[in-house]
């Protein structure tokens, strides 16, 4: 690079140079010039403004000048002006608001030494007594002022003042007599003046003549003088009246007369804070002007502001512009410069590296893992690099200038040929993966072609890089192939959860194989009960009556030595790569190669306890189809099936389990509803027995009873006490099968009648019960305690009949004591309410508790108590039917406990 | 007053006998008129068959009906007396060995008067007999609607 640094440094300079030059040159011309324009203008500018300040300052002048004569006007028209009529003047020309700088308005009369004291009497008797004419002393002749308005503040000091005493004032006035004329005093300081602000001042006057007299010329003038109208000026307040604070951009001086005499200055119109004084101002003029027969210098000098007002923005714009164009232009050349050496630069590199370059290329190309070429676009090659001479097998001369048809077989040529047509028409490059030859054998090959465009944008040229992807495509292929069989495995899992039915489970994982590996034929076979044969159960593929061609017998020596009886026996799959030389395949070569199987593959499907009761065989179109990985995946599917069909069969079995307890459970249900009928029936029977016996059984026993009583009656007297007993006996007997009728009867109702049960106070109805007890022996004395709020869950029709029971019979077996005492209460049990019913009578032995419940037992004689043996039967039924228990603890000779529980709230069956 | 007729429907002589007696015992004067079974009664009662030449308005003051009888049945007997506008107000009570429940709900709800099961005990059976006829027969004001 360093040479190409100095060709921009050196060689192509002055060119660049030059034209910097010339436009910088230009640039300065034209901002001369505008420059010098802008400078005419502004000093132009310049006097203009000066010259405003003058002609405002004598338009101004001009107007006072107006007052005083009209002033003197008024004097003119009267024959004297009284002090009142000069304050209604001036009051009305309201000075104080429209003129600013006049400090007033006011009339000194002209007087000779002879009149001062009568005037100044004259002046005292108009209310000032102590008005006197300043300064003191005799003088020939005296102007004092004796009235001025506005009449307060500064101006009463001029009240009195005999201006004619001062030189400057006495020369205006004269000029002003003499000329019959406005006239102007020189600078002077105001006897108005006091403080510290002291201005600059000068006087206005204008003659007042004696009405009547001629004033026509200087002698008549000065004889004829009676005084002079005036106003009194300060000059600083007179110029802000007249072009305000102060004068922007400008330093304006006001000289009393013609010099620039700094004594003389009047007026300066700068203020400290307002710009900066130029020492060196670049614009100045003055003026000279006349007003009122005096001459005033006016000088005028440029501020800061003002100079920079008037240096315009364009002189400078043209400058910048001017610079800026000059520098664009010669980066240009420059530029141009350096893109002109550095093509020459590469031409001169160019024309020595070519061979260098070429000999790059060819290296580039040669060491590409790429098959390479370029060729014309009538695809005539036009180079080709190593590896395209060493995959075609000829030499690079015999290939350039060919076309692929000359090359390779036409089947392909024309292949290519398209493809190259296709990049040259789409002007598009193009990616294919196709199968070639090399002349020998077929390789996978992954092209990429792209077309090469001329200058004109045409394409000229496609060029071509090739690669043998065979060894991808190969594992590609494998991975495909282990993808199928992941997802053959998740299909057949997928079908094993979804599928109940054994067969049709088979059937699924057939077809889900064949489907996946693109097997010929897969079919699944089952052992049959004696283990003998092999029955094929199902299939998927071309199987073209294969399965029943197998005849599989394992016992038998050809058939079941062969890979499926070899698994039946290992257990383990059994692979056959090759079924046309496989000798184990004998049996079946024919049939399975008719069918194009090539090779095949067999995996045990085991029971629960491992023993094979299946075969899941596959078959395929080509030798060696089976890999290692296949294998181990098919084993885990045949392994899942294995799983699945041992859930199946369990399911089975269980389902045939269940099925046996349904059946089991309706022939108990069809037994349970015969007994229920028979029950019924005999329900029925029992009924119908207890209707007779209610009624017919009753019938003779009341004959016996009646008619032994009738004829006892009747007999009385024949009867010896023997004959009386039997009659008695008799009548006894009947009573007490009466009785037994009754007692058989309620147990019979107790167990037929419906239980309705309600929420019922047991309290309540063993005090009812007692009542009725006591009634049928009211000399008894019996104590009979009742624990209250007792409450349960029964039916209270027959809770009625197992208290009259328990308590009839305490009742019973207490008669022979003198302190009978029977309690009711309920207490725990084995965490459960028990009742109970206590007495302290006979009681029993408790060896015979067992047979208490039974109907017709009796502990006692019925000499000893009477009763029929049934109560506590009826009451034992109606507890259990309550789902209860009842028990009695007792002791002979020392009371008896009847317990019994009632549970609450039984779900109603 | 002179023609207080009880009619008794009873097929057991014995019962028969015994009401007879009980009858007597407790002094009463009524003829009893004895139906066999329930055909009988109700030929007595409406005036058919072997009754047909009775008078209908000589109604009894009070049936005694026992329940179990041949031919037509006690409740049957019961009631087409309820259902014929002549005899429905007249008294009649059921005088049974019968102790089942199911009879003496049926025989409330077709309108006996009274129902009274026959005590086995004699005693207890004259007894009953005695407050029976002292109450039906003495104190009871029959319905004047009955024609007699």
């Amino acid at each position: 690079m360093s040479k190409v640094t100095s060709s921009f440094g050196m060689s192509r300079l002055p060119s660049a140079w030059l034209v910097l030059a010339g436009s910088l040159l230009l640039t300065a011309i034209g901002w001369k010039v505008v420059q010098d324009k802008e400078r005419e203008t502004a000093e132009a500018q310049f006097a203009a403004r000066t010259n405003d300040v003058k002609e405002r300052i004598q338009q101004r002048m001009q107007s006072y000048e107006y007052l005083l004569r009209g002033g003197a006007a008024l004097y003119s028209a009267s024959k004297s002006v009284d002090r009142n009529a000069w304050h209604d003047y001036v009051s009305s020309l309201r000075i104080d608001q429209y003129m600013g700088g006049i400090q007033g308005i006011g009339y000194a009369p002209m007087i000779s030494d002879s009149e001062k004291k009568s005037l100044i009497a004259q002046i005292r008797s108009e209310g000032f007594p102590d008005f006197a004419i300043s300064p003191p002393g005799q003088r020939n002749a005296y102007a004092p002022v004796i009235y001025i308005e506005p009449f307060r503040g500064a101006n009463l000091r001029a009240f009195g003042f005999d201006m004619y005493s001062e030189t400057l004032r006495r020369e205006a006035m004269e000029r002003a007599r003499d000329a019959d004329d406005i006239a102007l005093s020189g600078k002077v300081t105001l006897v108005q003046e006091s403080g510290e602000k002291k201005q600059a001042g000068f006087l206005m006057y204008f003659p007042v003549y004696r009405n009547g007299m001629r004033h026509d010329d200087m002698a008549s003038r000065r004889s004829s003088i009676q005084g002079f109208v005036y106003s009194p000026f300060r000059m600083d307040d007179l110029m802000e009246g007249i072009v305000g604070r102060s004068i922007p951009d400008l330093d304006v001086h006001i000289y009393d007369g013609e010099e620039k005499n700094p004594s003389a200055l009047m007026f300066d119109s700068f203020i400290e804070d307002s710009d900066k004084r130029n020492d060196d101002p670049e614009f100045t003029s003055s003026v000279r002007m006349l007003i009122g027969g005096h001459h005033w210098l006016v000088t005028a000098s440029s501020l800061p502001s003002f100079e920079r007002e008037a240096r315009s923005k364009s002189p400078a714009i043209i400058f910048d512009l001017g610079l800026f164009i000059s520098l664009l232009l010669f980066f240009i050349v420059r530029f141009q410069e350096y893109m002109r050496a550095r093509a020459e630069r590469l031409a001169e590199q160019m024309t020595f590296s070519f061979q260098e370059s070429e000999r790059q290329l060819k290296a580039i190309l040669d060491n590409s893992p790429y098959i390479a070429w370029l060729k014309d676009a009538h695809g005539r090659f036009l180079r080709v690099n190593k590896r395209y001479v060493e995959y075609s097998g000829r030499k690079a001369e015999d290939i350039i200038g060919k076309t692929d048809l000359d090359l390779w077989p036409k089947a392909y040529a024309d292949k290519y040929r398209l493809d190259d047509a296709e990049v040259i028409n789409s002007r598009r490059p193009k990616h294919v993966e196709e199968q070639t030859t090399d002349g020998d054998e077929l390789h996978w090959m992954e092209t990429f072609k792209t077309p090469v465009f001329g200058e004109d944008g045409k394409v000229v040229a496609t060029a071509g890089f090739a690669q043998d992807i065979s060894e991808r495509k190969l594992r590609e292929e494998r991975i495909t192939r282990i993808t199928r069989l992941y997802e053959l495995l998740s299909r057949a899992n997928e079908a094993i959860v979804r599928v109940k039915d054994r067969d049709e489970l088979f059937k699924s994982i057939c077809k889900i194989a064949e489907d996946s590996m693109l097997f010929r034929l897969v079919w699944i076979g089952m052992l049959d009960e004696k283990r003998e044969a092999v029955i094929p159960v199902a299939y998927a593929g071309a199987e073209e009556g294969y399965t029943k061609r197998l005849n599989i017998r394992l016992n038998d020596e050809r058939t079941g030595n062969g890979p499926i009886g070899i698994m039946v026996r290992t257990g383990a799959p059994v692979i056959c790569d090759d079924i046309e030389n496989d000798p184990i395949m004998e049996p079946w070569r024919d049939e399975a190669l008719k069918r194009g199987y090539l090779s095949s593959s067999g995996f045990p499907i085991n029971d629960g306890e491992g023993n094979v009761v299946g075969v899941l065989n596959t078959y395929a179109e080509h030798k060696h189809f089976f890999t290692p990985e296949m294998v181990q995946l098919m084993t885990d599917m045949s392994h899942d099936v294995s799983f699945a069909l041992n859930a199946i069969e369990n399911r089975d079995q269980r389902q045939k389990a269940e099925e046996e307890i349904r059946q089991l459970n309706r022939d108990l249900e069809r037994k349970v509803q015969e007994r229920t009928r028979q029950l019924e029936e005999v329900n029925r029977e029992l009924e119908a027995f207890s209707y007779s016996v209610s009624h017919d059984l009753r019938a003779p026993l009341r004959s016996i009873d009646g008619f032994s009583q009738i004829l006892a009656k009747k007999l009385q007297d024949q009867l010896d006490e023997t004959g009386r007993d039997y009659m008695e006996r008799v009548r006894r007997a009947s009573q007490r099968m009466g009785q037994l009728i009754d007692d058989l009867l309620r147990l019979a109702r107790v167990t037929r009648t419906q239980i309705k049960r309600e929420q019922i106070d047991l309290s309540a109805i063993a005090m009812l019960v007692m009542d009725e007890i006591r009634k049928t022996d009211p000399s008894r004395q019996v104590s009979f305690v009742v624990q209250p709020d007792l409450f349960c869950y029964a039916d209270p029709g027959l809770m009625r009949v197992v208290l009259d029971n328990l308590l009839g019979n305490a009742y019973k077996f207490t008669g022979k004591k003198s302190d009978a005492r029977i309690e009711f209460g309920s207490c725990e049990r084995e965490g459960e309410q028990a009742f109970f019913v206590r007495d302290n009578g006979a009681g029993f032995n408790m060896d015979y508790a067992q047979k208490l419940f039974g109907a017709f037992q009796r502990l006692h004689g019925t000499d000893e108590f009477s009763g029929t043996g049934i109560g506590l039967a009826t009451v034992q039924r109606i507890v259990h039917r309550h789902q209860g228990k009842i028990w009695a603890e007792a002791k002979e000779g020392m009371g008896a406990n009847f317990y019994f529980t009632i549970p609450q709230r039984i779900a109603e069956r | 007053m002179d023609k207080k007729i009880v009619l008794l429907v009873e097929d057991n002589p014995d019962d028969e006998e015994l009401t007879r007696i009980a009858f007597e015992e407790c002094h009463l004067a009524n003829e009893l008129v004895v139906v066999r079974d329930g055909q009988e009664a109700l030929d007595y009662l409406f005036v058919t068959g072997k009754y047909a030449d009775r008078e209908m308005n000589d109604l009894p003051q009070v049936v005694l009906l026992d329940l179990k009888l041949p031919k037509v049945d006690g409740l049957e007997v019961l009631q087409r007396i309820r259902s014929d506008e002549r005899t429905k107000q007249l008294p009649v009570v059921i005088l049974t060995s019968s102790r089942h429940e199911q009879d003496l709900i049926d025989s409330y709800s077709l309108g006996a008067s009274s129902y009274i099961q026959k005590p086995v005990d004699y005693l207890q059976f004259v007894e009953a007999v005695r407050q029976l006829g002292l109450y039906w027969l003495v104190l009871n004001q029959t319905s004047p609607a009955l024609k007699r």
